[in-house]
């Protein structure tokens, strides 16, 4: 049997081990919570930055200016903003009032980013009309400038019916040929911008969601 | 008699919707999508009076998809929506209703532009209804019938699937392979046929082999309809696909004898025979036999799939 001093002793001696691991675990979490409210503040920092220089001057209403800016603002920095909200919402895990208000912020942003597409699939359809008028007309321009020169008489005198011809079909060719690739241009820049919005605005959303469910839990 | 009981539940309805929060803002919603579905299933049947498919299916698909859910209604009846889902739902559904008539107004003039836009805000809202009701677990518990109607909601699927096809693809890539698809089946029926680029060229003459000839079109459908199908026939996951597979081979795959009999039309029998067998009536016949020729095969594999699992069991 071992004496009761030295039980209380060991007690004693693991009771203070556990608390200096312990609190060797608060402590380390802490610093990671802290570094990660950091680097979150300083990747939204940036966002913001990056995000009011492309939008100054703001050009609402011209079409070429939203698409641009949503294409830079969602193709090349939305995954800092999505990085930054997701540090931040960890790094504060611990405040609950700034948590909640991290958490809806990131839930309305997802939204938004989500009806932004309704705005890019009508933009780039615009777009694409605008870019096949331009294109007829100029053709229909081309093609009037070959008339003109069929009916006058030094233009008959220098070209050939024949010349005049493969000229008309020239132009025809390469306008269908131009409409069809700026059709494909708008299409795919539309798509890669619909699609990054999609994603990141439902990683916001999530993000949200996650942040509200932590703090219940 | 009739009337007074058709008033009184429709009063019981506006009691119940106008009853809670949650049942106004659903309300909201659903009245939006309704006015919306009211013209569009009115389009969908005007389509399907033209002898369009895609307004057909696309009507199957919706209702399909209901259907699945209907049948899943004691299930859902069970289910409720955490907090942070409702919140998302009313976000989702206010700011769709907020934005249609902003979408309606901003895109009156063009009707492609127009359906598009408002179809994607009616997803947006009955996505708000589904996450305010039952939770964003519903979209990963019910993916089929969430993707039926959202199939059925898109105007032209036609149209969009072909400017997805252009958008990531060369340039006539399909119809450059149907060209020298057909002039190689040509060739071994003892044709001189040669392919250059999107032309059969025959000593007599030469065929263009456009967009409406390389099979695309007839693919999609086929692809939509052997989905359709599956589902009616309640089979696997594994077993509609593999008869989506089949269907967008086979539609490719026949192409090829109705393109090599287009252009022997063309050059040796005269416009008459050519637009016979290239316009509406050539189409059918070559559609029926392409459905024959499906049906047996897909049944076969239905049946030789079940009665496997009869043995086994």
């Amino acid at each position: 049997m071992l004496p009761i001093d030295s039980v209380s002793t060991h007690i004693h001696l693991i009771q203070k081990t556990a608390m200096v691991s312990s609190f060797g675990q608060t402590g380390s979490a802490k610093i990671a919570k802290a570094f990660c409210r950091i680097v979150g503040v300083t990747c939204l920092i940036v966002f913001a930055i990056n995000f009011i220089a492309i939008l100054l001057p703001p050009n609402p209403l011209l079409l070429e200016w939203r698409l641009g800016f949503l294409q830079q603002v969602v193709s090349d920095r939305s995954v800092l903003l999505l990085f930054g909200a997701a540090l931040l919402t960890y790094g504060s895990s611990e405040t609950q009032k700034l948590r909640r208000q991290l958490a809806l912020t990131s839930v309305i942003l997802g939204v938004v980013f989500l009806l932004s597409c309704v705005a890019v699939v009508r933009d780039s359809m615009q777009l694409n009309g605008m870019a096949v008028k331009n294109i007829t007309t100029q053709a229909s321009q081309a093609q009037s400038q070959i008339e003109i020169a069929k009916s006058s008489p030094e233009g008959a005198a220098n070209i050939t019916p024949e010349q005049l011809k493969q000229a008309s079909q020239l132009v025809d060719t390469k306008a269908v040929s131009l409409k069809q690739g700026a059709q494909t241009g708008v299409f795919k820049a539309g798509s890669a911008i619909v699609g990054n919005l999609v994603v990141v605005g439902i990683a916001l959303i999530n993000l949200g969601r996650y942040g509200m469910q932590s703090r219940k839990g | 008699m009739k009337r007074q009981k058709v008033r009184q539940v429709a009063a019981q309805l506006v009691q119940a919707g106008l009853k809670t929060t949650h049942s106004r803002i659903i309300s909201l919603g659903l009245l939006t999508v309704l006015s919306y579905l009211v013209f569009w299933s009115g389009v969908l049947v005007l389509r399907s009076l033209h002898g369009s498919a895609s307004g057909m299916l696309q009507l199957t698909a919706v209702g399909l998809g209901i259907y699945q859910l209907w049948n899943q209604r004691q299930s859902l009846e069970k289910v409720s929506a955490p907090e942070e889902d409702q919140l998302l739902g009313y976000i989702l559904v206010i700011s769709g209703v907020l934005i249609f008539p902003i979408c309606l107004v901003a895109t009156w003039s063009q009707e492609m532009v127009s359906a598009l836009t408002l179809a994607m805000v009616c997803a947006v809202i009955l996505s708000g209804i589904a996450c305010s009701t039952w939770g964003v677990g519903f979209f990963s518990t019910y993916p089929v019938p969430t993707f039926l109607i959202c199939l059925g909601l898109l105007p032209k699927p036609a149209e969009i699937s072909r400017a997805i096809w252009r958008t990531f693809t060369e340039p006539e890539i399909l119809e450059r392979f149907m060209a020298w698809s057909g002039a190689v089946a040509l060739r071994t029926i003892g044709q001189p046929a040669v392919a250059d680029g999107i032309y059969i060229s025959l000593p007599q003459g030469s065929v263009e082999v456009g967009w409406g000839c390389n099979g695309f079109d007839m693919a999609m459908t086929m692809v939509v309809a052997s989905l359709v199908l599956g589902l009616f026939l309640k089979q696997s996951g594994f077993k509609t696909v593999m008869m989506m597979v089949i269907g967008a081979v086979l539609a490719l795959v026949s192409n090829i004898p109705r393109i090599m009999l287009v252009t022997y039309a063309s050059v040796y029998w005269g416009e008459y025979w050519f637009n016979f067998w290239h316009d509406s009536w050539g189409s059918q016949i070559f559609v029926s036999i392409l459905f024959t020729i499906y049906y047996y095969i897909v049944m076969a594999l239905v049946k030789r799939r079940s009665s496997k699992g009869a043995q086994l069991s």
